[in-house]
């Protein structure tokens, strides 16, 4: 027999009160008004007497129920240490869930979580099969289905604690798998975790074979406190013609009491630059922001970390940031035009951080290769480069971008055509109000951004004129072999004609405008939706990607893509090597394929046969560190559903923890209902027994 | 109703007595049945006999000089006549919440208030001048004496209320400053205090020269005790409880107030002050008649 709340025996000395009921009582039956106590009070009372009891059996109910309430709260239960292994019938499959997400890496709850695995499996017998799986993003066997429980032990023994977040279902789908591939007649899982409740989805349909017992053991700490760095904000602005970052860190206190002094440290390259204090309220974000810097080179390191607590993992977070590269655009206007003949174009170009584009303009009919190599994107503003088809075609296809904007002046050779979706062709007049753009495919990149009501409305232009477009038929092999069309309107008029095509060509774009991008044919330039529209379009073609600041774990990162964002060419085959926080080495050869992030830290990706080397930043899942607990028994009933998990047979476990074997047997309900019984019973039959002893029972004289 | 072997007297239970609302009809019924059955009162007839003489002392009024006296002798001598029959006549009723207590249907409060209605009533018909105190911790209603005050001393006696606990000290003092004449007092309250306590607090009224009769009214079960479940006893006053098994201390108790009686009885006597214990359960008119009978032994002897 043991006790959950052993404290409240403390309330023992309540067996006072019914004593001192007893021998009061009489004296507070009855009140009677006396003119004066003045001579009531000169009389000297006998205390001796006063304490007499007369009624024993009486009081020794009422110590009774005071004794079996006291019972009832201090949660009394049996353990039972050898049932597991008689309650159940024929050998068992007995897979153990253990999480080793870093969560449980709070105080000793991980040596507690390795115990209790231990014990689990020490508890089997010889005829039983384990597995071991350590599940947390994602789920391992370690030891699948063995009657060899030193093996398992062993695996237990060696098991260590990941970078990952909790997540359940992979864990339990694995289970199930081993659960249903098994020919042993009884089934059990037995999921040691701090039971997150982050990591449960109620949406993920999880059912385990049918009669599988389903035990958890909860490894939990009462209101666990913990203080990470949630979030980290760099945020680039340009001073003196300088590019600096502010660092805005969020910190987060998921304790129930406020925590002063935190000291915020924010590091670059491993030097501490700036250290900042903050008070976090309990359960309430705090955010710090740190004085701006200068990016003095690609790549730089930096670590916004706070002091140690008892979960240290989520103290630091990572980030890495290189200084701003400008995108190359080139604006070719016709031979003889002034340059500001595409001043629109080049005034919406020059706003602008993410990213800020470098504009070159010139006049002509013809580009130099040369031109080609510095841009990443070449903007024809009414030029027809007939010249330079081939050399376009290729820019094109090496992925280069292409804006041809049709105008008076732009006329287009057969040789070339086959650079653009379709054939420019007679000029279109709409004297009056005009055309507008009618029939959007918002589905494209450039028009994404437009999708969402209020989010800019191209629709509001008016086209005065326009060159008309013939599209070109598609070619059939494209069509049998279903793949994706090379071209493709993005935009036509209200009457139906193309207003902007796209087509693709090797690994770039090219769109065609049908009209001028300036307010000679149209009033789009006037508009405000005529910056972002541009921005969209250059950034379409340049196939621009933000880069992240950071990666999560458990996520992927493509080191070829990598590499190439970065400016760094990765020759054909020549593989890539990676270096992971922990020093690691990851060797690829051939084409470098998508690398799992599994440490914290700072990832180094080298690339064969190239100079440079990419660092990315990898973070915990912050969602991790919220630490409050889900209810074991709303885990347990959604296993449960059609498959009848017998949850009521664990509770003979030896793995159970004191609070589940208490709360599968329950004692304390029969205990307060006997007490409260008992006390029913007495106050009847002290009622019945009130009459004959009336003015019996005690003899004090008076009662002070 | 109580027969008691008083020749001549017809005693009415108190008790039936509280049926009659108007006090003026039970002050009448009482008096007028008393002064029938006693056929003499000691009152009648006793106002202005002449008493002695005394020598002149400076400052005498030259008026009350006995000339045919100071003829025969060659001295000055005054005529010294017994008191007027006209007197001051107040009635001072404690209505301090203790006397609230009613353990036989009157409470030592309504028993008070039937004494001083019949005994103003008395006097009403020996033409003396009536007035009415009523007091708790403090002077609540005064009245001063008038032959035409019965009627609102009546009504001041019958709308009493106790709302207060009782102290004897204080308004005693202000009813001392008061009274200029000197005159009959009659104090009528339970008198919970110390003995030395409620002598000091009459002193400066006898001191000015009143004639004072205190009727010390308790109730029967306040003398004899007579309770026998085991109860909490609250003071009526302060609200103080007490748990009392009243078998136990019942003997002590009487013995208590017997002691306190004739503590009281023998500190009035000491100072000339006419005290009368009268129990809520006998009746009006043998009260009256007990303390009447006492008054006229007394003033035989003088």
């Amino acid at each position: 027999m043991a006790f959950l709340a052993p404290l409240f025996f403390a309330a023992l000395a309540t067996f006072a009160i019914p004593v001192i009921i007893h021998l009061t009582q009489r004296e507070r039956n009855r009140v009677v008004e006396f003119p004066s106590l003045m001579f009531l009070q000169k009389i000297p009372y006998q205390s001796v007497r006063r304490r007499r009891i007369r009624d024993w059996p009486l009081l020794a109910m009422r110590l009774a129920a005071i004794l079996l309430i006291v019972l009832a709260f201090a949660r009394p239960f049996f353990k039972k240490e050898t049932v597991f292994a008689a309650s159940s019938v024929g050998p068992r499959e007995v897979v153990v869930l253990l999480d080793h997400s870093y969560s449980m890496a709070y105080g000793d709850r991980w040596d507690r979580a390795k115990a209790a695995a231990r014990r689990t499996i020490q508890a089997l017998s010889r005829s039983d099969h384990a597995t071991l799986i350590l599940f947390g993003t994602s789920a391992q066997a370690e030891v699948r289905a063995t009657a060899d429980l030193s093996r398992v032990l062993a695996a237990v023994d060696a098991a260590k604690l990941s970078a990952e977040a909790t997540r359940y279902a992979p864990g339990l789908k694995l289970a199930q798998r081993i659960l249903v591939d098994s020919t042993l007649p009884s089934r059990e899982v037995v999921m040691i975790s701090d039971f997150q409740r982050n990591g449960w989805i109620r949406d993920e349909n999880l059912r385990l074979p049918e009669g599988t017992i389903f035990t958890p053991v909860a490894v939990t700490d009462p209101a666990p406190a913990n203080l990470t760095v949630s979030s980290v904000l760099p945020q680039r602005t340009i001073f003196s013609g300088q590019e600096r970052v502010t660092v805005l860190a969020g910190i987060v206190n998921r304790g129930p009491a406020a925590v002063p002094n935190v000291q915020v440290h924010l590091e670059l390259d491993g030097r501490t630059l700036e250290t900042k204090t903050v008070v976090v309220q309990p359960n309430a974000p705090a955010s710090v922001t740190f004085q701006p810097f200068t990016l003095a080179r690609a790549f730089t390191r930096g670590t916004v970390r706070i002091g140690d607590d008892k979960l240290k993992q989520d103290n630091a977070f990572h980030f890495v940031m290189s200084p701003a590269q400008r995108l190359p655009v080139l604006v070719l206007n016709p031979p003889g035009a002034s340059r500001e003949s595409s001043l629109y174009l080049q005034k919406a170009l020059a706003i602008g951080t993410t990213p800020a584009f470098q504009v070159d303009v010139r006049a002509g009919d013809n580009l130099a290769s040369g031109d080609l190599d510095r841009h990443r994107v070449v903007i024809l503003n009414d030029a027809a480069a007939l010249s330079s088809g081939e050399a376009l075609k290729r820019f094109v296809s090496s992925g280069g971008g292409l804006l041809v904007i049709l105008g008076e002046h732009a006329v287009w050779g057969t040789d070339s055509n086959d650079l653009l979706p379709g054939v420019p062709a007679n000029v279109v007049d709409r004297p009056g109000r005009g055309g507008s753009l009618a029939e959007l495919d918002y589905s494209h990149p450039i028009l994404e951004l437009f999708k969402v009501p209020r989010s800019g409305n191209l629709s509001t232009a008016r086209f005065f004129r326009y060159r008309s477009i013939a599209m070109k038929p598609e070619p059939a092999a494209v069509k049998t072999a279903k793949q994706a069309p090379a071209q493709r309107v993005i935009a036509r008029f209200d009457d139906g004609a193309v207003a902007m095509a796209e087509r693709t060509l090797g690994s770039g774009h090219v769109i065609l405008w049908s009209s001028t991008l300036d307010n000679y044919w149209n009033d789009l330039a006037l508009k405000p939706v005529y910056l972002p529209f541009v921005h969209e379009i250059v950034r379409h073609l340049a196939t621009y990607e933000e880069p992240a600041n950071w990666f999560t774990i458990g996520g992927v990162a493509d080191p070829g893509h990598l590499l190439q964002a970065a400016g760094f060419g990765l020759q054909a085959g020549a593989g890539a090597m990676v270096l992971t926080p922990s020093g690691k080495r990851v060797e690829q050869s051939g084409a470098p394929t998508p690398v799992q992030l599994e440490e914290q830290g700072f990832y180094e990706i080298h690339g064969r046969g190239t100079q440079g080397t990419v660092t990315i930043a990898s973070n915990l899942d912050t969602a991790e560190s919220d630490l409050s607990s889900l209810d074991t028994q709303e885990l347990t009933a959604a296993l449960a559903g059609r498959a009848g998990t017998n949850g009521a047979l664990a509770s003979d476990t030896p793995v159970m923890t004191p609070e589940d074997q208490e709360r599968r047997q329950n004692f304390w309900w029969y205990l307060l209902l006997a007490g409260i019984v008992l006390l029913g019973l007495e106050t009847a039959i002290s009622n019945r027994m009130k009459g004959p002893i009336e003015g019996t029972v005690i003899k004090p004289m008076v009662l002070e | 109703m109580e027969q008691h072997s008083l020749p001549g007297a017809r005693f009415v239970d108190p008790k039936v007595l509280a049926r009659i609302g108007n006090l003026e009809l039970l002050a009448k019924t009482v008096v007028d049945g008393f002064i029938n059955g006693l056929h003499r009162s000691p009152y009648f007839g006793a106002s202005v006999d002449f008493a002695e003489h005394r020598g002149y002392m400076p400052g005498d009024d030259i008026r009350r000089v006995d000339w045919k006296l100071y003829a025969r002798t060659d001295r000055y001598y005054l005529k010294e006549y017994e008191a007027d029959t006209n007197a001051n006549f107040s009635v001072i009723l404690d209505i301090s919440k203790s006397m609230t207590f009613a353990s036989r249907g009157v409470s030592k409060l309504e028993y008070g208030k039937y004494v001083c209605a019949c005994l103003a009533y008395f006097a009403q018909k020996q033409r003396d001048r009536i007035g009415c105190i009523t007091f708790d911790s403090d002077i609540v209603t005064h009245i001063p004496p008038s032959a035409k005050h019965l009627e609102r001393v009546l009504h001041t006696l019958d709308r009493v209320k106790s709302e207060r606990k009782g102290d004897l000290k204080v308004p005693m003092q202000k009813m001392a400053e008061h009274f200029g004449r000197r005159g009959i007092l009659l104090i009528v309250s339970d008198l919970y205090e110390d003995p030395e306590a409620v002598i000091d607090a009459i002193k400066p009224l006898r001191f000015r020269g009143n004639d004072i009769i205190v009727f010390h009214v308790l109730d029967p079960a306040e003398i004899e005790f007579s309770f026998d479940e085991a109860s909490s006893f609250q003071d009526l006053e302060t609200g103080e409880q007490i748990p009392v098994v009243p078998s136990a201390l019942a003997e002590e108790y009487r013995r208590l107030v017997q002691e306190h009686i004739s503590a009281l009885s023998s500190r009035m006597s000491q100072n000339r002050v006419d005290y009368a214990l009268l129990n809520t359960a006998t009746p009006l008119d043998y009260a009256l008649f007990k303390y009447l009978s006492a008054r006229q032994r007394l003033s035989r002897v003088r």
